[in-house]
């Protein structure tokens, strides 16, 4: 519970916004994809896609975030005309996903997840399975920000651009995340 | 250094290149074809579908119901004879329709507002047992262009039901005339 305490979780204030150029840009995209152009609405999703597969993926199996991330962009199509402001487009996207994600637990079926060392099964894959679920089992910020950097393979900056966070908070995350991950990985003896 | 490599990838960070090069296998990856041309949902075109196409339905609909209607008022119960009345030389020939009922009775004023009353009450019933049937009314949620095509069909029963109803009333007219007549 202290963890939880001590994530960072703040969103930057619309004038934090890290380029005023990529803010009209988003603008523009959001106008327009808003009047019905396909483009931009497929630029939009190339923008996001990676940010929204790594909230789902902090949270939800491997298996269902390509489908989830289909159905955050699909609502999200559905209800473009409600983002009033283009800064706020990230977080609007990244809160569709959050809600997305609970609402696929409330709905999935009780399942059994196959145990990591299942025969036959490649042991570099296995890692990387510990590893993520390592990160999972971080407090949420946390476990979002590493995500987004580690498998998403963004950048501080993109992240916080991207996500509607602010740089410093990112920052943070990212360090304290990485911390605690160490920790985690140290106790469950996998190898660094 | 080892910070900034977290942070904005410069320098190098062998740790944090190893839980890179591990988890890219989880990295969201744009499908093939999607990647040339992707199109992840179908264009939100305002009025893309076609009103023309709903109004030629409520036609086919509308001529549909038509026939059905007219073909059950003509040859539904009793048939109908039609029978040329001889007329003086240099009049124009009537035709007129000649219902054969199972029973002459007197059309009086009364018997028509009997007539009329028990053909209310049954429909009245029909309606009642039709609904109990059906259930409770959910009533479909229509977009517009659905609404639009639902409210010429209805435009064009309402008419078609009209012009069906002053035919039936010219021949039941002539149908009175000709009893009289005949009195």
């Amino acid at each position: 519970m202290a963890e939880h305490a001590r994530a960072i979780y703040l969103y930057a204030a619309p004038a934090a916004a890290p380029e005023s150029e990529s803010v009209s840009a988003e603008e523009l995209l959001l106008e327009q994809a808003c009047a019905g152009d396909e483009d931009s609405f497929n630029e939009i999703y190339r923008s996001y896609a990676p940010m929204i597969h790594g909230i789902l993926l902090a949270r939800v199996p491997y298996d269902d975030v390509k489908d989830l991330t289909q159905d955050v962009f699909l609502s999200a199509y559905k209800n473009l005309e409600t983002v009033r402001d283009p800064k706020a487009l990230g977080g609007w996207l990244a809160r569709i996903a959050r809600n997305r994600a609970v609402e696929h637990y409330r709905a999935a079926k009780p399942g059994v997840e196959l145990p990591d060392d299942i025969r036959g099964r490649d042991e570099k894959k296995t890692e990387a399975s510990e590893v993520l679920a390592a990160i999972r089992a971080l407090p949420e910020a946390y476990s979002e920000t590493l995500i987004l950097r580690l498998v998403e393979g963004m950048t501080g900056n993109e992240i916080a651009s991207r996500t509607g966070l602010t740089p410093e908070s990112v920052r943070v995350n990212l360090h304290r995340g990485m911390e605690m991950l160490r920790t985690r990985l140290g106790i469950t003896g996998v190898e660094k | 250094m080892k910070q900034e490599y977290l942070w904005d990838k410069t320098g190098s960070d062998p740790e944090i290149e190893r839980f890179e090069e591990l988890l890219s296998g989880f990295r969201f990856r744009e499908e093939p074809a999607a990647a040339t041309n992707v199109v992840p949902f179908p264009a939100k075109t305002k009025g893309s579908r076609q009103p023309w196409i709903f109004a030629m339905a409520a036609c086919v609909a509308l001529a549909v119901v038509s026939i059905g209607i007219w073909n059950l008022s003509e040859f539904s119960g009793e048939p109908v004879s039609l029978t040329a009345i001889q007329m003086p030389e240099g009049t124009r020939p009537v035709i007129t329709a000649d219902i054969e009922t199972p029973e002459k009775i007197e059309m009086t004023p009364k018997h028509i507002l009997a007539v009329k009353k028990q053909k209310t009450i049954a429909r009245r019933k029909n309606a009642a047992q039709a609904a109990r049937l059906r259930g409770p009314r959910v009533d479909p949620v229509l977009t517009k262009e659905e609404k639009y095509a639902y409210g010429q069909l209805m435009l064009a029963l309402a008419i078609s039901s009209s012009k069906l109803q002053l035919v039936q009333d010219s021949i039941n007219g002539v149908e009175q005339n000709d009893t009289v007549n005949d009195k």
